[in-house]
């Protein structure tokens, strides 16, 4: 093994191909039998990686169930959060308009009461 | 809509129909990708029982979000994308708890939490690839599935993994050299 098939050991992790290591490297692995047996392992073991796409686990039974037992909650939550939200605001509403029909009738009460005073 | 209705929907019309509440689709949506979401979870967290957690989670993260889902992508894209996330809030929410001395004591072992005689399967994880990828530490495993088994660009990883591009190649190349270490250990002997 010379300087070149250690810099080719050091580069081969980190390409997706022999031709990216560079002219002068390329040129190198296709005169060298070992650096081509290791670019051929990082190769296959790229291949294979590859291949785990295809190839899934069998989820639990429980996992879809779970999700939407989940999501029904979460929705149920989500209602509740909006009844609670809208009888809040109707308290809010109502509150207001009291409020609104107190200050209007004080006004009222006031404004009659000066003027019997003026007319006094 | 009913079970039987929503089976003959492809994922994009079931995405239509969840995005305006339709619960029935999003479950026909679930059952379909169950598979596929739960495997990479495996892959990421390195056990089942989490895994577990990190699908249902990432599917519930999922419908609250379809609304938002613009459909420039696969469904399924999208989904891997909300479980690698998950994915890493557990571990980090994992990480927190583990400072805590008694749950170090109590916890599971991760090769323990795959092994076949508890999971029951399967080549997707299993095998000596699998074997090998689940020995190597999360930072690495993650990237190098990432990559290699999803194809995501390094751009991709190093912004879900919140580290940069130049880190993400570092861990490549030590993940990918780590499991060609791991295969190929006995025919290097054999060399030598």
């Amino acid at each position: 093994m010379n300087a070149r098939c250690a810099v080719v050991r050091m580069r081969l992790p980190g390409v997706d191909s022999v031709d990216d290591l560079g002219e002068r490297l390329t040129g190198h692995v296709e005169t060298c039998l070992r650096c081509q047996a290791e670019a051929a392992r990082y190769r296959t073991l790229r291949r294979r990686l590859g291949a785990l796409s295809r190839d899934l686990a069998t989820a639990p039974a429980t996992l879809v169930p779970s999700v939407i037992t989940r999501i029904e909650i979460d929705e149920s939550e989500t209602s509740a959060d909006l009844r609670i939200g809208l009888r809040r605001a109707a308290v809010a509403v109502s509150a207001a308009a009291g409020a609104a029909v107190a200050a209007t009738a004080g006004t009222i009460i006031v404004v009659g009461l000066r003027r019997s005073h003026h007319a006094a | 809509m009913t079970q039987r209705e929503v089976e003959r929907f492809n994922d994009e019309e079931l995405v239509n129909l969840a995005s305006q509440g339709d619960q029935v689709a999003f479950s026909e949506l679930v059952r379909i990708h169950q598979h596929e979401v739960y495997t990479l979870a495996v892959r990421m967290v390195a056990d089942r029982e989490l895994a577990h957690d990190v699908a249902q989670e990432a599917f519930v993260r999922a419908w609250r979000a379809i609304g938002r889902f613009r459909g420039d992508a696969k469904f399924s894209t999208w989904m891997h994308r909300i479980t690698v996330n998950t994915a890493f809030t557990h571990r980090d929410r994992r990480k927190r708890t583990a400072a805590d001395p008694l749950d170090v004591v109590y916890r599971e072992p991760e090769s323990e939490s795959l092994s076949p005689e508890r999971g029951g399967e399967s080549a997707a994880i299993r095998g000596p690839l699998g074997d090998a990828l689940m020995a190597l530490p999360e930072s690495l495993r993650s990237v190098v599935i990432l990559k290699d088994v999803y194809e995501w660009s390094h751009v991709e990883i190093a912004e879900h993994l919140d580290i940069t591009v130049t880190a993400a190649k570092v861990r490549l190349h030590r993940a990918r050299k780590s499991l060609r270490v791991a295969l190929w250990r006995h025919q290097d002997e054999e060399v030598a």
